[in-house]
């Protein structure tokens, strides 16, 4: 078992109404509790949009990353796979699709020194 | 403004703390597991706090249940993104509190009515859990379930507050245990942890129904809360069984009786001297509605014989027409049930109306165990007087009124040896 991150980006889910974004919702906590009982779930929280970005030796600071919303970090998970494959059929459940938002997964690297 | 009374908010949240504190210490408790109790407790409490401080006479919430439950639902979930990653709970859905992908969705769902009606069911089969000691059961399902406050429960149950804190918190460390678990139990185990709910609800009942010396409000909600419970048991499916349909009826049939039996003083009028109009129609009508489901199935339990034994009661109408020969034949089925000497007491009383009370008396000098129940000797004295024996009827009232400490008995015995002397 390895480590993945599930970075998401966009999804509208502004747009919806207020009972829509329950029934939304809902999907999330059907889909993170079925993780979890699989002991597949480790942590994970949406994102807002306060954000800044620094950078440099100078460690400049910007206000924010610039990008257009649907490229825009909407939140993360962290969870449990065999391979990338597997981790790759378990983020076509997560409910993001629903409002055009994408995933990106990527393992959690290990240095080794 | 007089300060000294309550005002009209304070009225309003005391009377909601009952109904609706109860529910909202069982879904918190949901949240944060048995061992976590006193979280549910804490966050319930402050939400009250902020309704007295908030609430005034003209700022009373329109829908002032939910804002208690808003309110609720606020402090938990900041509690718990306090404690993210700081506390586990014990609870089914953990997993779900550590994300806000998932906490506060988590968090509403519980507070659903379904829900709640489930979470109150668990709180049921935990405060009544078998391996508590019964005086533990009995206060903790008074103070989590029936909403309760530690004075209400030291009243209830005749003793002090500083013993029924002790009670409270023997029985919350108990909770803390891991075989302590928040849930509705299944299967065989169901049929066990049912009996011990049966058990703590007829007690209460009992309390409310026999104590002559708490005050008449308190008796009163008592047996409320106890048909309370056992409706709430017999809604959810695992309850809705004939057993808990003849304990209704039993509690819905004695209570009805409730305002017959007291007079206005607080002494004790005898089934004989009762006003039957004054019997709850409301109620025994009820009582036979619950009858006829408890009849469905073959399940014959001791709830069904006593409820039975009942029926018989509320349907005579006069003491006279008391159908003593069929009470006698459900007495002796009860007597293989439940073979105690408060069994054989009673069954003796029903065979004196029947077989006259010389009978009675020879069976009633068999019995063992009774030697320090005031009812043994009262009836003894009964039976003396009915012989016209009275030096022994008195000698028996005499020993009676030593084993008991309650008022409204105290002065029903001193009034039957005052007649005694009369005549």
């Amino acid at each position: 078992m390895k480590d993945y991150l599930l970075l998401f980006r966009g999804g509208e889910m502004q747009e919806l109404s207020e009972e829509e974004r329950n029934r939304h919702m809902a999907k999330w906590s059907e889909w993170i509790g079925s993780l979890a009982k699989d002991n597949k779930f480790i942590g994970g929280d949406p994102l807002g949009d306060e954000s800044r970005v620094i950078s440099g030796r100078k460690k400049v600071i910007t206000d924010g990353p610039y990008a257009e919303s649907k490229e825009l970090v909407a939140g993360f998970l962290i969870i449990k796979a065999g391979d990338l494959n597997e981790a790759t059929e378990i983020s076509k459940n997560c409910p993001i699709y629903e409002v055009n938002g994408t995933t990106e997964v990527r393992d959690v690297f290990h240095l080794d020194l | 403004m007089n300060v000294a009374k309550p005002s009209n908010h304070e009225h309003l949240a005391s009377h909601l703390f009952r109904t609706e504190a109860a529910k909202m210490v069982s879904v918190l408790t949901r949240i944060f597991g048995l061992s976590h109790f006193e979280i549910a407790e804490d966050i319930v409490q402050d939400t009250f706090l902020k309704a007295l401080n908030e609430w005034d006479f003209d700022r009373i919430p329109q829908k002032p249940e939910a804002w208690l439950y808003k309110v609720a639902k606020n402090k938990t979930i900041d509690y718990l993104r306090h404690q993210k990653h700081v506390q586990e709970y014990e609870s089914d859905i953990n997993h779900l509190l550590k994300s806000e992908w998932t906490l506060a969705s988590s968090v509403n769902n519980m507070f659903l009515e379904s829900e709640i009606q489930d979470n109150q069911l668990r709180m049921i089969f935990a405060a009544c859990h078998p391996l508590l000691p019964p005086e533990s059961q009995i206060a903790l399902t008074l103070k989590t379930l029936c909403g309760f406050s530690i004075k209400e429960i030291s009243r209830a149950l005749l003793t002090t507050e500083t013993n029924i804190n002790k009670r409270l918190y023997r029985a919350k460390e108990k909770l803390r245990e891991k075989e302590f678990k928040f849930e509705i139990p299944m299967g065989d185990d169901l049929i066990k942890r049912l009996d011990s709910v049966y058990k703590v609800i007829y007690l209460i009942f009992n309390e409310g129904y026999s104590s002559t010396e708490a005050e008449n409000v308190i008796r009163k909600d008592l047996c409320a809360e106890a048909l309370r419970l056992c409706q709430l048991l017999s809604e959810h499916f695992v309850g809705d069984k004939p057993i808990t349909y003849a304990l209704l009826a039993l509690m819905c049939f004695h209570a009805s009786r409730l305002d017959a039996r007291i007079d206005d003083k607080g002494y004790i009028i005898l089934l004989q001297e009762q006003d039957r109009r004054l019997w709850n129609k409301a109620l025994i009508e009820k009582g036979f509605e619950y009858i006829s489901k408890a009849s469905s199935g073959n399940e014959l339990s001791e709830y069904h014989i006593q409820a039975a034994i009942a029926t018989y009661y509320v349907s005579a109408k006069k003491f006279e027409e008391t159908d003593w020969k069929s009470i006698l034949k459900l007495y002796n089925i009860l007597e293989k049930i439940n073979p105690s000497p408060i069994t054989l007491l009673n069954k003796i009383i029903v065979l004196s109306q029947i077989n006259g009370p010389e009978e009675a008396l020879n069976e009633l000098l068999k019995i063992k165990n009774l030697d320090n129940y005031y009812l043994y000797y009262t009836t003894l004295a009964e039976l003396y007087k009915q012989l016209n024996k009275k030096n022994e009827a008195k000698k028996y009232l005499e020993k009676a009124l030593k084993l008991t400490n309650s008022k409204a008995e105290i002065s029903l015995i001193k009034k039957r040896l005052s007649e005694l002397n009369a005549c």
